[in-house]
């Protein structure tokens, strides 16, 4: 038996509601956003589910850590709904999606992760991770583009290698990679133009 | 579940006039509860042919085509593909598609429903047949013995 579950009600308007939501996580990065047009697919979290719903396509390759590629409703729903190709090598993801329970898959992803080259630094890939809170944990200091000053918000237990990414992330703008941090319903944007303080 | 009997039931309930599918299943009083997982849906498909049906493949030209998916409260899951833009028909075929698929409605359904309209489908077949069989000119030469 299939495990396929229903997504987005109203597929262009709720999809245009998460892009625009979206928009504001990365042009303000560190405002929280809700999603709130669909639910979770099994193991994968209801925001990084309409993230990818909103996003990806037939054309973006999506990688999943280990234990949502075990996941089959994960599976049969993206494969459904997104009809996104999943794909082994993280080197060759458009969309990277992490689960809390595999923290130990950041160290080697943050290294593969395509960041886009100079001609195309749209190439980078967008990375989503998901996390336990957003209002506790780990707190940082983001400034930058779409911040006016400075702003401070917490993002819940971190996987160590990214806090480490996090702290020196190499200038190296416009090439980079994006990232989105997600808990239940809820999204924090970090797009590569923002500076980081852990 | 039976792949070529579910293609045959998929076949006849994409085939049918709307009409006659839904006063035949108006008629049998059914209700059941059911999740639209894909909403009916309207995209084109390329139609291919070949010249003769032995020639070189080539685009004839493009169908619309309307798509739905719905699940039932026991977990099955009904499909449709039909030509055409009718989205109450394709969420309705769905549904049919998905009560094939229960122990409880199979049979009801596959007699009230599925063998009428596969029996006004052969008909209408067989009418049109007739039609351009009637039709149908045999061309022959008469032999005018510039052989011998």
């Amino acid at each position: 038996m299939t495990m396929i579950t229903t997504a987005f009600a109203d597929a262009t308007h709720d999809s245009q509601i998460c892009f625009r939501r979206l928009l504001t996580a990365m042009s303000e990065p560190g405002t929280r956003v809700e999603l709130d047009r669909a639910g979770h697919f099994g193991s994968l979290s209801a925001g990084c589910v309409q993230t990818l719903l909103t996003l990806a396509d037939s054309g973006t390759r999506v990688w999943l850590s280990p234990s949502l590629s075990r996941d089959q409703a994960v599976l049969d729903n993206l494969r459904f709904h997104v009809a996104a190709p999943l794909v082994e090598r993280a080197s060759d993801a458009d969309f990277a999606v992490v689960s809390q329970a595999d923290p130990a898959a950041c160290e080697a992803l943050l290294q593969a992760l395509p960041t886009g080259c100079e001609e195309y630094p749209d190439q980078g890939a967008t990375l989503l991770i998901e996390t336990d809170s957003l209002a506790r944990g780990v707190e940082v200091s983001l400034s930058g583009p779409g911040i006016p000053d400075v702003r401070r918000i917490r993002l819940g237990q971190l996987p160590e290698a990214l806090v480490r990414y996090l702290n020196k992330r190499e200038a190296s703008f416009p090439l980079g990679i994006d990232l989105m941090l997600v808990c239940g319903r809820e999204l924090v944007a970090i797009p590569r133009t923002t500076r980081v303080e852990v | 579940m039976n792949t070529p009997q579910r293609k045959q039931w998929m076949s006849v309930l994409a085939r049918a006039s709307f009409s006659e599918l839904q006063a035949r299943w108006q008629a049998l009083q059914l209700t059941s509860d059911y999740q639209v997982i894909r909403a009916p849906e309207i995209g084109l498909a390329q139609v291919r042919a070949r010249m003769g049906a032995t020639g070189r493949p080539f685009n004839l030209g493009d169908v619309t085509i309307t798509r739905a998916v719905v699940r039932l409260a026991g977990g099955e899951l009904g499909y449709s593909y039909l030509c055409g833009r009718h989205k109450p028909h394709a969420e309705l075929a769905a549904l049919i598609d998905a009560l094939m698929q229960t122990r409880d409605c199979h049979e009801l359904l596959d007699k009230e429903l599925i063998t009428p309209l596969a029996a006004i489908k052969a008909e209408q077949a067989e009418g049109y047949r007739r039609e351009v069989a009637a039709s149908k000119v045999d061309f022959f030469t008469m032999v005018r013995g510039e052989d011998e």
